[in-house]
């Protein structure tokens, strides 16, 4: 279980007071075991920096953030990596693009346990290992496995990279509008994938998304933000009947701009 | 493409080696210059010009091939590796270039003669064994100049008290002359204000740092200094008080009120002869390494006068010395 | 051309190529596994350089004085990593410090010892070690002056390349090339970026440090000069032989930055024994010929490429 209180950041992006842009102002949110949560809002809102405040790239201005009932406030991010897994909008962030998909997952399964210079790396066992792990995806992938990443497309890389997100069993699955930078059909899959990894695994995770209908209709829990604050939640059966023009009204109760990636979704 | 090139390479080898194939009877001669700097490319001409009045003369006797690494230490020991390789006789200029020669000449085994040049320490360099008897296959002329003959005529002034030192912290032969400059001052009961630098960019401010009680400049033969007077002559009138700068080569007159040294371009004739005397047969192991026969001294007057410094009858009447 | 310049033609760069290929090897790391422009070498090489002269003149074991320029190559990594990292210094200006801070302290050295370090021809080093053992097996003096570094530089090569291909191959290594590729990723996997960053430069510093013992060990010398130009060198070691040599998996790339050492230094024999006029143009045509050596394998891959597609373009017609 995952709790935030009352979450504060501000970046100073120069000298001038008048500049800083006070990206979260005060949130305070908790993800229990099985909690499936989708984040909207519009551009500036903090939906990103509260993830990444979750993740350790920041530190907190104010606040405490509780990993059951340890706090890693002040965590440093690769300690944290241990019980989060991350996927990013970027395709090339989570990955990297250079080497083989094979090490690439021998990264992913390493995480939280320190490298030792005296084991090696890549394996027979562990290729075998991903190789199943990858057959469930139907891409094809588990034959490529020492094909270098960039040689992947941008869908097959976010499957990948949630796949190296997941594998450890992971506390928290952190998912940064994970989708926004495939095209639909690739997006559905992988949203589908996500869907499925995340009920299977029981896995606590926080999903930021641009698109509305996604967000009603996966997860257990929506959450609108602006402004740095959250405005609006609903849960359970209250979330599942939400219609996307209702939502529209209330990002415009709340007077923000709604950009237009949000109404086209 | 690999096949190309290679085909390629052996064909340049072969028609340069047949090309190559000089006269019989010539002797090779390599030169190896480790920078481009003033003094030692005198020391190069006046090699050459040592060689020809000896009867050597570079097309028909003998074959001079030149070499210079840019001070690039690499490449310096890459042109010394070849010209210990192909040559009859080399000559290095130059603690760096003297010593890989040296130590090229001792990998192949060939025992050819070495001559160098333009080395302040040839015993401490390891070149020979001593100055009188230089021992093996190596010898040639040592530009230590008369330091203490040249701080002497300090005692033609009057009120002097503290003397400022300049070298190039990189520079050997430098690091050598300023120990003995420091012996000398001491001797004297001057004070010694040491100043170096790493290259020349670093030479006005130095120059500039020096106290305005200070009463003199002390120069060695520094590479990098003298081919920067014009630098050390602005600094220095840039003063308020006038600076008695003293420089151990006559080419650097220019920049100072006294240059006093050896003449590289006569050091490298004498370097020339003692090749000559090689190659008609002689063994380097008894030739001594000498230093230049007769010191120079050139006095600038003019400059003298327009920093405000009056320079002492008994100075300009110094045997010798040439007045600007 | 006689023997001896044969000889010499093929063995001299040959050892130059092996000695600068462990440098290359230290660049290697710093340049490309950690994407870290150091020029800390250009501090390291001649205080070791010195160094190791220094203390052979004071009878000190060779051997224990390579194991000392490690150890200092290794702290020089080291403290070069932590300034950047602890102190925020940009890793250009912190490897710019290491090297003001390392170029003194050789000058340091060799003013201590009245401006040179030279060691005499008989000096007690791991080549005259080799040699005489050499020797002692009944080899011929030329052949064993040529081939005793080729041999001791070349099995220290070949263990240095074996040892990198091991190490970049377990968790550790591939972590510190996670680091150096991605630094976002490989702290969202949970490795400690600092730490990968400081151990990739201990064992850059170290390799320039082994290289440069090994150089001045063999040429009996050492300069607080021997650092100029070292990055270019090392850098355009590096440049020719990943332009010339194939280098997709990290085992190729190794023998491309290795093998660009040897294409360097066999550039410059050439240079030298064939260029007239090159004492005074050696620079000029140093750089020509490098655009040459760059530039032919570009325009031919482009000339294979083109005649590719107009092989596809006749056999469609064709079809």
């Amino acid at each position: 279980m995952l709790n935030c209180v009352n979450l504060k950041k501000t970046f100073h992006l120069d000298s001038n007071p008048l500049n800083d842009k006070k990206a979260l102002q005060g949130v305070s949110l908790t993800i229990n075991d099985g909690d499936f949560i989708t984040v909207i809002g519009g551009n500036g809102s903090g939906k990103t920096t509260l993830l990444n405040l979750i993740a350790g790239v920041h530190h907190v201005d104010a606040g405490t953030i509780t990993l059951d009932g340890e706090d890693i406030t002040d965590l440093p991010e690769h300690k944290r990596a241990r019980f989060i897994g991350r996927v990013f909008q970027d395709p090339m962030q989570g990955t990297i693009a250079d080497i083989s998909i094979f090490e690439n997952l021998v990264l992913a399964s390493n995480r939280g346990k320190r490298p030792s210079p005296f084991k090696w790396a890549l394996t027979k066992e562990k290729k075998a290992g991903f190789a199943e792990l990858l057959k469930p995806l139907s891409l094809g992938l588990e034959n490529r496995l020492d094909a270098k990443i960039g040689t992947l497309s941008g869908g097959q890389r976010q499957s990948v990279t949630l796949l190296m997100a997941t594998m450890s069993d992971p506390r928290l699955l952190l998912l940064d509008e994970h989708t926004a930078a495939l095209d639909p059909k690739t997006a559905h899959t992988v949203m589908e994938l996500t869907n499925q990894i995340v009920s299977e695994k029981k896995i606590p995770t926080l999903m930021i998304t641009h698109n509305m209908k996604d967000a009603i209709r996966y997860g257990n829990r929506l959450i609108m933000m602006s402004d740095g604050k959250i405005i609006f939640e609903a849960s359970g059966e209250e979330k599942q009947k939400l219609t996307v023009e209702e939502l529209l009204l209330k990002f415009q109760a709340a007077s923000e701009d709604v950009p237009d990636s949000l109404v086209l979704g | 493409m690999k096949k190309t090139t290679l085909t390629l390479l052996s064909a340049l080898l072969v028609t340069t080696a047949l090309a190559s194939c000089g006269k019989t009877g010539t002797k090779k001669v390599g030169i190896l210059q480790f920078g481009s700097f003033d003094a030692l490319t005198k020391a190069k001409d006046g090699f050459v010009e040592g060689l020809s009045e000896a009867g050597f003369t570079d097309g028909s006797n003998i074959e001079i091939k030149v070499l210079n690494p840019e001070a690039d230490s690499g490449s310096n020991k890459q042109m010394a590796d070849t010209l210990a390789a192909g040559q009859d006789l080399v000559y290095g200029i130059a603690t760096p270039s003297a010593t890989a020669l040296k130590n090229s000449v001792d990998s192949t085994g060939r025992n050819i003669p070495v001559v160098f040049s333009a080395v302040t320490d040839p015993v401490g360099a390891k070149l020979v064994a001593s100055l009188e008897k230089p021992g093996a296959n190596v010898t040639g002329m040592s530009d230590l100049g008369p330091i203490e003959k040249e701080l002497d005529l300090l005692d033609l002034f009057s009120g002097i008290d503290k003397v400022a030192t300049l070298i190039t912290a990189t520079e050997s032969n430098s690091i050598y002359q300023e120990d003995i400059a420091k012996t000398v001052l001491a001797k004297k009961g001057l004070t010694e204000v040491a100043k170096s630098i790493n290259n020349a960019t670093e030479i006005s401010a130095a120059v500039t740092s020096i106290p305005s009680d200070v009463d003199a400049l002390w120069i060695p033969t520094d590479d990098t200094i003298a081919a920067n007077m014009a630098t050390i002559k602005s600094a220095v009138e840039g003063r308020t008080t006038p600076l008695i700068v003293m420089a151990c080569d006559v080419g650097m007159i220019s920049g100072s009120i006294i240059a006093m040294g050896v003449d590289y371009e006569e050091l490298g004739k004498q370097a020339g002869e003692k090749a000559a005397k090689i190659l008609n047969g002689a063994d380097p192991a008894s030739i001594p390494v000498e230093t230049a026969d007769k010191s120079v001294i050139s006095i600038n007057q003019t400059w003298a006068t327009k920093i405000g410094l009056t320079l002492p009858e008994a100075l300009l009447k110094t045997e010798g010395a040439k007045v600007i | 051309m006689s023997a001896y310049e044969i000889q010499s033609f093929f063995l001299s760069p040959l050892s130059s190529g092996l000695i600068f290929a462990l440098l290359v090897l230290g660049v290697f790391i710093a340049y490309r596994v950690l994407d870290i422009a150091d020029l800390s070498v250009e501090g390291v090489f001649p205080l070791v350089t010195v160094l190791s002269c220094f203390l052979i003149l004071r009878n000190v074991n060779p051997f224990l004085v390579v194991l000392i320029v490690l150890v200092l190559g290794v702290v020089a990594g080291i403290i070069n990593a932590c300034l950047s990292i602890y102190l925020k210094i940009p890793p250009l200006l912190s490897g710019i410090i290491v090297m003001a801070a390392l170029f003194a302290l050789s000058i340091i050295i060799v003013q201590a010892n009245k401006g040179q370090v030279n060691l005499p021809s008989d000096a007690f080093t791991v080549f005259s070690w080799f040699s005489n053992l050499m020797l002692s097996w009944g080899a011929s003096k030329t052949w064993v002056n040529f081939l005793s570094p080729i041999i001791i530089v070349g099995v220290i090569l070949a263990l240095v390349m074996l040892s990198m291909y091991f190490f970049f191959g377990t968790e550790l290594g591939l972590a510190i090339r996670a680091g150096g590729k991605n630094r976002q990723m490989a702290k969202a996997n949970g490795i400690n970026v600092h730490l990968t960053t400081i151990i990739g430069l201990a064992i850059s510093s170290a390799l320039v440090a082994l290289a440069a013992t090994l150089y001045a060990q063999k040429n009996l010398t050492g300069n607080p000069q021997d650092g100029q130009g070292m990055i270019v060198i090392g850098l355009s070691a590096l440049f020719l032989g990943e332009a010339i040599i194939p280098h997709r998996s990290f085992k190729m790339h190794l023998f491309a930055v290795v093998g660009g050492s040897f294409i360097y230094w066999y550039i410059i024999q050439i240079l030298i024994q064939f260029i007239p006029k090159s004492d005074t143009f050696l620079y000029l045509y140093k750089a020509l010929l490098l655009v040459l050596v760059l530039a032919v394998p570009y325009l031919i891959s482009r000339f294979k490429k083109k005649r590719a597609r107009e092989k596809e373009r006749e056999e469609s017609e064709n079809a």
